[in-house]
C-alpha cells in the first residue's frame, strides 16, 4: 500500500504543473488588460504603467511564470483588490471553518447514511426500509437553502437552542452541517442500501452462514466491507465539493468560509484571490482522489496487486 | 448396521411467489448412515440443491419454507429447531461445500482469516490455537505451503485450489455430514478427480457421511455407496451404486444412464430423454415423469405411483413394478 501511495503522490507533480498553468494564464485571459483592472477605473496611464511593473506584467510571460511559480512555494499569493490584505491570510481565517463544516457534516452524514442503508438493505420492502428510504428521498428533495431556513426558524428561533448565523464556537457549525449533510447522508444511504442488496446475494454471504456466523457478522464482516466500494466513490466526490465551501449553506448561515469568499470575490472581480481558490480547489480535489484510491486499495486488496 | 446420520423424511418446500405457494420439494425421503457416500442425482430443476438447502436451512433472503415433513440429524428434528439451534449445527456438525469455488470465498478477507472465524466460533479455541487448526487443516487437503497461503487472499489461488480451502474450511470442525452441491463442476477434469479423491479420503479419516449432490454419473460411479435419483421434487428410485448402474428400475433413471454416452460408441446423434422437466406451477395429475416417459401406461396420467419397496436396499415410484406388486399379492 506504501509503495502505491507513493507512486500516487509522484504522479501528482505533473497534474499540479497543469493545474499551475492554468491558473497562471487565468488572469492573462480576463478580458481587458490586467493592469488597468487592478489600477482601478479612473487611474492615469502612469498608474497604470507602474502597477504593471509592480505586478510583473511588464516581462516575458515565461519569466512571469517562473516567478508565479516561486511565489507560490513561499506561500506568497498576491493581495486582494478588495480588503488589500495578503491572500494567503484571507485563506488562513476562511479555510479553517469550511474544513471544519466539512469534516462535521461528513462524518455524521457518511455514519447514518451507511447505518440507513445497511437497515434498509436487510430490512428490504419492509417497514424499516421505507421509513429509510422515504428519509433518504426528503434528504436528496429539500433545497439546502429551504431546509436551512427551517432549521433556523425551529432551532434558532422557536427553540434558541443554536445562533442563527455566523461563527462563535461549536454550535455555529451544528445547523449548517445538518443542512450540508442532508443530501449526502441521502445520498450515501442509497448507495448503501443498493450496493448491500447485491452484496447479500453473494455465494459467499451463502457460504458464510453456512459455517454457522452470527448474522450480524455476515453483515458487518462480510457484506458491508463488499458494499464500501461504491460508496466511498461517492462519499469522497460530495467530500472534494464541500471542501470548495458551500456558497448557499454558509449564505443562509452568513458562515465566513471559503465559498462566500469566493462568491464575493467573483462579485468584486477580485482576481487575485479567484486566481488562488481555483488552485487551492484543484489541489483539494486531487488529494481527496487520492485518499479514495488508496482507501480502495485497503477495501479491495485484488486493486492493489493487479496495479 | 450403523446409525443413521441423517433422515429426511416426506420433505416438503415451497417458495411464495406473488402470493401464492409453489411447491418445488414434494415429498423427499432418504438417509445416510455413518460414512457412507449418498449420492443425489437429477436434471437442473430437479429439487437436488433445494434439498442440500433444506437440510441446511439456507433460505435467508428468498420466500423458501419447509412446509412439511421431517429432517432427522442424529436424532434430532432440524425443522422443529429455532435458527440460533440451527447455527451452532451449521458450520461444526453439518458443513457444507458449493459449486462454485470462485465466488464462495470473501474477495475482501484474507484465507487465514475466512477458515479461523467457524473454527474460533465452534472449537472456541484461542486466536494461535485456532490458527496452528486452519494451518494444520489447509496441510490435510494437500496444500503445501499452508503457512503462506493464510495471508493470501482468494483471487490469488486458482480453482481448485480454492475448492480445497473450501473444504479444508468444512472439515475444519470435524463434521458428521458434508453437504457437497456439485463440488468439481466447476472444475479442470483432472483437478476433478483430486478433488473427489480427496473427499473420499477425509472421509475415511473421519467417518464423514457425505450428501453428494451431482448430475455427473461417472462422478456418482466413482465415488458414491448409494443412489437417490430425484426427478421433478420428488425421489423416483433409491438404491445401492452397483445395482443402479447394473439394472436401472424407473424409466426416468434408465434414460439418465442411456444418456451418458460411450466411447467406442459411433452414433450420430447421442442420446437423451425427450422433453423438459415440468415448471412446478404446471405439474402434471399423476406421475411427473409420464409426459416423458417412453414406458406411460393410462395409470400413470391419473395416479402418482406408491413408491415400491423392490429389495431391502431398493426402493423406486413407478407404476411398473407396482402393478406387478399388485398382481403378487393377488
Amino acid at each position: 500500500m506504501w509503495k502505491y501511495t507513493a507512486r500516487r503522490i509522484v504522479e501528482m507533480i505533473p497534474i499540479l504543473i497543469v493545474i499551475s498553468i492554468l491558473t497562471f494564464l487565468f488572469i492573462h485571459l480576463i478580458p481587458g488588460d490586467p493592469a488597468r483592472l487592478v489600477a482601478g477605473k479612473d487611474a492615469t496611464i502612469e498608474d497604470v504603467e507602474n502597477v504593471r511593473h509592480e505586478l510583473g506584467l511588464d516581462k516575458p510571460i515565461l519569466k512571469q511564470y517562473v516567478d508565479y511559480m516561486k511565489n507560490l512555494m513561499t506561500g506568497e499569493l498576491g493581495t486582494s483588490l478588495t480588503t488589500g490584505l495578503p491572500v494567503i491570510d484571507m485563506f488562513k481565517t476562511r479555510f479553517m471553518p469550511s474544513l471544519h463544516l466539512t469534516f462535521l457534516s461528513m462524518l455524521w452524514a457518511t455514519l447514518i447514511g451507511l447505518m440507513i442503508g445497511v437497515f434498509s438493505a436487510i430490512n428490504k420492502n419492509k417497514w424499516p426500509d421505507y421509513f429509510g428510504m422515504v428519509t433518504a428521498v426528503s434528504g436528496i428533495s429539500i433545497p439546502g437553502f429551504w431546509l436551512g431556513l427551517l432549521l433556523i426558524q425551529l432551532f434558532s428561533v422557536q427553540l434558541g437552542l443554536f445562533p442563527t448565523g455566523g461563527l462563535d464556537g461549536f454550535s455555529s457549525y451544528i445547523l449548517p452541517s445538518l443542512t450540508l449533510g442532508a443530501g449526502i447522508m441521502s445520498m450515501i444511504a442509497r448507495f448503501t442500501r443498493s450496493s448491500m442488496l447485491e452484496t447479500l446475494q453473494a455465494d459467499f454471504i451463502r457460504t458464510g452462514r453456512a459455517k454457522g456466523l452470527k448474522e450480524h457478522s455476515v453483515i458487518v464482516t462480510h457484506a458491508l466491507r463488499n458494499s464500501l466500494i461504491s460508496v466511498v466513490t461517492v462519499a469522497g466526490l460530495q467530500f472534494g465539493f464541500l471542501l470548495g465551501g458551500s456558497v448557499v449553506v454558509e449564505t443562509v448561515f452568513s458562515f465566513p468560509g471559503m465559498g462566500r469568499l469566493l462568491i464575493d470575490s467573483i462579485a468584486f472581480r477580485d482576481y487575485p484571490v479567484i486566481q488562488s481558490a481555483l488552485l487551492l480547489f484543484a489541489f483539494e480535489f486531487i488529494l481527496v482522489n487520492l485518499i479514495v484510491d488508496v482507501l480502495y486499495t485497503v477495501l479491495n486488496p485484488k486493486i492493489q496487486l493487479d496495479s | 448396521m450403523t446409525e443413521h446420520v441423517l433422515r429426511v423424511s416426506d420433505l416438503e418446500t415451497s417458495f411464495m411467489r406473488d402470493k401464492t405457494e409453489i411447491k418445488i420439494l414434494r415429498g423427499v425421503n432418504f438417509s445416510i448412515r455413518k460414512g457412507e457416500i449418498l449420492g443425489l442425482v437429477g436434471e437442473s430443476g430437479s429439487g437436488k440443491s433445494l434439498t442440500s438447502l433444506s437440510i441446511m436451512q439456507l433460505f435467508h433472503g428468498t420466500t423458501g419454507k419447509i412446509v412439511k415433513g421431517s429432517i432427522y440429524f442424529n436424532g434430532e428434528d432440524l425443522t422443529k429447531m429455532s435458527e440460533s439451534e440451527i447455527r451452532k449445527i451449521r458450520g461444526k456438525q453439518m458443513a457444507m461445500i458449493f459449486q462454485e469455488p470462485m465466488t464462495s470465498l470473501n474477495p475482501v478477507l484474507k484465507i487465514g482469516k475466512q477458515l479461523m472465524e467457524a473454527i474460533e466460533m465452534h472449537l472456541k479455541l484461542p486466536k494461535s490455537e485456532s490458527k496452528h487448526h486452519a494451518i494444520q487443516m489447509l496441510k490435510s487437503v494437500g496444500i503445501g505451503r499452508a503457512e503462506e497461503i493464510i495471508h493470501e487472499y482468494p483471487h490469488q489461488l486458482s480453482g481448485g485450489m480454492r475448492q480445497r480451502v473450501m473444504i479444508a474450511m468444512a472439515m475444519a470442525c470435524h463434521p458428521n455430514l458434508l453437504i457437497a452441491d456439485e463440488p468439481t463442476t466447476a472444475l479442470d477434469v483432472t483437478i476433478q478427480a483430486q478433488i473427489l479423491e480427496l473427499m473420499k479420503k477425509l472421509k475415511e479419516e473421519n467417518e464423514t457421511a457425505i450428501l453428494l449432490i451431482t448430475h455427473d454419473l461417472g462422478v456418482v460411479a466413482e465415488m458414491c455407496d448409494k443412489v437417490v435419483v430425484m426427478y421433478a421434487g420428488q425421489v423416483v428410485e433409491e438404491a445401492d451404486v452397483f445395482e443402479l448402474f447394473a439394472s436401472p428400475k424407473h424409466p426416468y433413471t434408465k434414460g439418465l444412464i442411456a444418456s451418458v454416452p460411450k466411447i467406442g460408441d459411433k452414433k450420430e446423434v447421442l442420446d437423451s430423454i425427450n422433453g423438459h422437466v415440468p415448471s412446478p406451477q404446471n405439474m402434471p395429475k399423476g406421475c411427473k415423469f409420464a409426459p416423458r416417459c417412453n414406458q406411460v401406461m393410462s395409470i400413470c396420467q391419473e395416479e402418482s405411483p406408491p413408491t415400491v419397496e423392490i429389495s431391502a436396499t431398493r426402493q423406486c415410484s413407478c407404476w411398473l413394478y407396482a402393478k406387478k406388486d399388485v398382481e403378487v399379492n393377488a
